[in-house]
């Protein structure tokens, strides 16, 4: 048959082989991935898409077959979704996050996490210089909860068995470690949930509270004459927690800076675009609240030497401050 | 003739590609979305329990710590399997695989691991973290049990609404990935039906009679012939012909073969108004 009554017909039946063609080989890149077509198979399946677009855009021309139409648009969407939508596989999202992301970002939010560090530790002066002047107010900055326990009240003696207390059974430890986690996730939840909402403003309290219950806590024990202690007991997982926190902190900062000084962009943008980078921030938080809890559920019930406690606290500051310090200095792409 | 025809909705996300033409996708509704994720949650909830079966066969835990080894077990599945499948599958999970979703970027652009794992640890703070605390009110608010419920299911509402609330249906977590999900289209190109043997039409039509439908007609008009080539229809094919017969003013001496009237009908009627498209002139539907 030579001749078509129909130019849109006499369109499609030129094209319809290489639209078949790009059909199969969209069907085979989603079920495996891009990845595992040869070169020959991504080559022909660029070219197709190319010529797909254009079939789309006479069509939408030329042509009133709704059937033709409908499977032109759906075609060149999922072929758009192959050749421009590629993806990182797991490993490579998971390197670009450690190796580059999240040191990256920390750098860039540098003030941020410097700003909520500092509120940080004012707290934890300001707790343990409360306690100092009046170990009565010890009820006010350190919760009843988190006290556990470790009050004025309680012997030296009761106090020194707390921080080498073996945890006693295995079953207790997996729920104090199911608490652990559940506590953690909370806390980020909170202050993302709370920057979300209120701008930023209840970062420093969080900080506050927080910092108070250590520093009093601490000073209880100085006051025993266990601060050395006190502070090896806190500060193996210690630095990697509070670090995460200090994080959490900038990211609700930065998000609440956005929020009231958007700059010379709408107020959703600016939002959109702090809102990655602090999701970032987060991210490594929880990556880091998690490291915390596997140092304090494992490594602090097995070691109970002073010094190797205070050994690792001093690694992991070291190792944290290396690695925000140089992590991804040498990738050359730049975020968003 | 309404009822057969769906109209092009408006839930469509337009994205313009590097050649410069706009690519459409469909949104899927929130139903398709909860139950994608229903899906999710019950592989990982089920891969958590046999976690619990295992650990509890082999080593043999008290009843107290069992419930913290299903905690720690679901939590590490579910983190792990909502973003790495993810990523693996660019943008499907299995739920997604059977409700023909994927997520997309919302500028079309590539799906980068960032944006996956932002979207889906966000599910943590989203949905988990407040169901966790329903299990346990005592642990969100130590005083008081009731306050905690209040809390926890406000918390979930707050974020199960916010698809509802936007075109899109974005959850929380695809507002920070930059994401979005679309529903992958279906694609059947079926024969076309203007294509027939050399016979020549079987029916004559004049410019008049074809000036009277626009293109919303003509796509009906495909939709009944596309049915009746499945399945003999004879009454909606009668039906479609006596009253195209009677708006067009369009009479014959003998009997009329309904689907062969059709068939030439929809063939003139397309070539006509494709001509005319191409000098310029679409004309949408008829006037009333």
């Amino acid at each position: 048959m030579s001749s078509f009554r129909l130019r849109s017909s006499q369109f499609r039946r030129e094209r319809e082989g290489a639209w078949g063609e790009l059909e199969v080989l969209v069907a085979r890149a989603e079920l495996r991935g891009i990845r595992f077509l040869d070169a020959g198979d991504v080559l022909s399946l660029a070219a197709l898409y190319r010529h797909a677009v254009g079939s789309l855009a006479t069509a939408r021309a030329i042509s009133l077959d709704r059937n033709v139409l409908d499977y032109l648009e759906g075609l060149v969407a999922r072929a758009h979704l192959c050749v421009y939508g590629y993806r990182q596989g797991p490993r490579e999202a998971l390197a670009e996050f450690v190796g580059s992301d999240f040191p990256r970002t920390v750098r860039r939010f540098g003030l941020h996490v410097a700003a909520a560090l500092a509120m940080l530790l004012a707290a934890v002066g300001a707790g343990s210089a409360i306690v100092a002047s009046d170990p009565e107010r010890y009820y006010d900055v350190v919760g009843a909860d988190a006290a556990q326990g470790r009050t004025p009240t309680a012997s030296t003696e009761e106090l020194r068995k707390v921080l080498y207390g073996t945890g006693g059974d295995e079953a207790f430890d997996l729920e104090t470690f199911a608490t652990f986690l559940f506590t953690n996730n909370a806390k980020v939840g909170l202050l993302c949930a709370a920057t979300g909402i209120a701008a930023g403003l209840p970062v420093p309290a969080l900080l506050a509270s927080n910092g108070l219950a250590l520093g009093g806590m601490a000073e209880l024990y100085r006051s025993r004459g266990l601060a050395v202690e006190f502070w090896g007991w806190i500060l193996p997982h210690g630095v990697s927690e509070l670090l995460a926190i200090a994080l959490c902190a900038a990211a609700g900062l930065a998000f609440g800076g956005a929020l009231l000084f958007p700059q010379n962009r709408t107020r959703r943008d600016a939002l959109s675009s702090i809102g990655r980078q602090a999701a970032i921030l987060v991210l490594g938080a929880v990556g880091m609240f998690l490291i915390a809890a596997i140092i304090e559920g494992i490594f602090r019930q097995t070691v109970q030497d002073p010094a190797a406690r205070w050994a690792v606290a001093v690694a992991s500051l070291l190792l944290w401050a290396g690695y925000f310090t140089f992590g991804g200095r040498n990738r050359g792409r730049d975020l968003d | 003739m309404d009822a057969i025809w769906t109209e092009r909705v408006a839930d469509e996300l337009a994205v313009v590609s590097p050649e410069g033409t706009t690519v459409r996708f469909r949104l899927p509704g929130p139903a398709d979305r909860l139950a994608a994720f229903l899906i999710d949650l019950f592989l990982t909830q089920l891969a958590s329990a046999l976690v619990l079966l295992a650990v509890v066969a082999i080593a043999g835990v008290a009843p107290a710590a069992a419930w913290a080894v299903y905690l720690i077990a679901s939590f590490f599945l579910r983190n792990v399997y909502f973003a790495f499948v993810e990523l693996l599958w660019s943008g499907q999970t299995i739920g997604k695989r059977q409700l023909g979703l994927r997520v997309i970027a919302r500028d079309g652009g590539p799906l980068t691991g960032q944006a996956i794992l932002a979207r889906n640890l966000t599910r943590e703070i989203e949905f988990f973290l407040p169901m966790v605390a329903l299990s346990e009110p005592r642990r969100l608010l130590p005083f008081s049990e009731g306050w905690s419920v209040v809390l926890a299911v406000s918390w979930l509402a707050v974020f199960a609404a916010l698809p509802l609330l936007n075109r899109e249906h974005l959850r929380c977590g695809d507002f920070l990935g930059g994401t979005v999900v679309v529903r992958l289209p279906k694609l059947a190109l079926l024969s076309d039906l203007a294509l027939r043997d050399t016979r020549g039409p079987a029916y004559l039509f004049s410019p008049a009679h074809l000036d009277v439908y626009g293109i919303e007609e003509l796509q009906v008009l495909e939709t009944v012939l596309r049915r009746a080539a499945e399945r003999d229809h004879p009454e909606l094919v009668d039906g479609v012909r006596e009253r195209i017969q009677r708006k067009i003013r369009w009479t014959a001496g003998g009997r009329v073969d309904s689907v062969e009237f059709l068939r030439a009908f929809y063939e003139a009627q397309r070539a006509h108004l494709e001509r005319k498209m191409v000098f310029g002139v679409r004309k949408e539907r008829k006037e009333r």
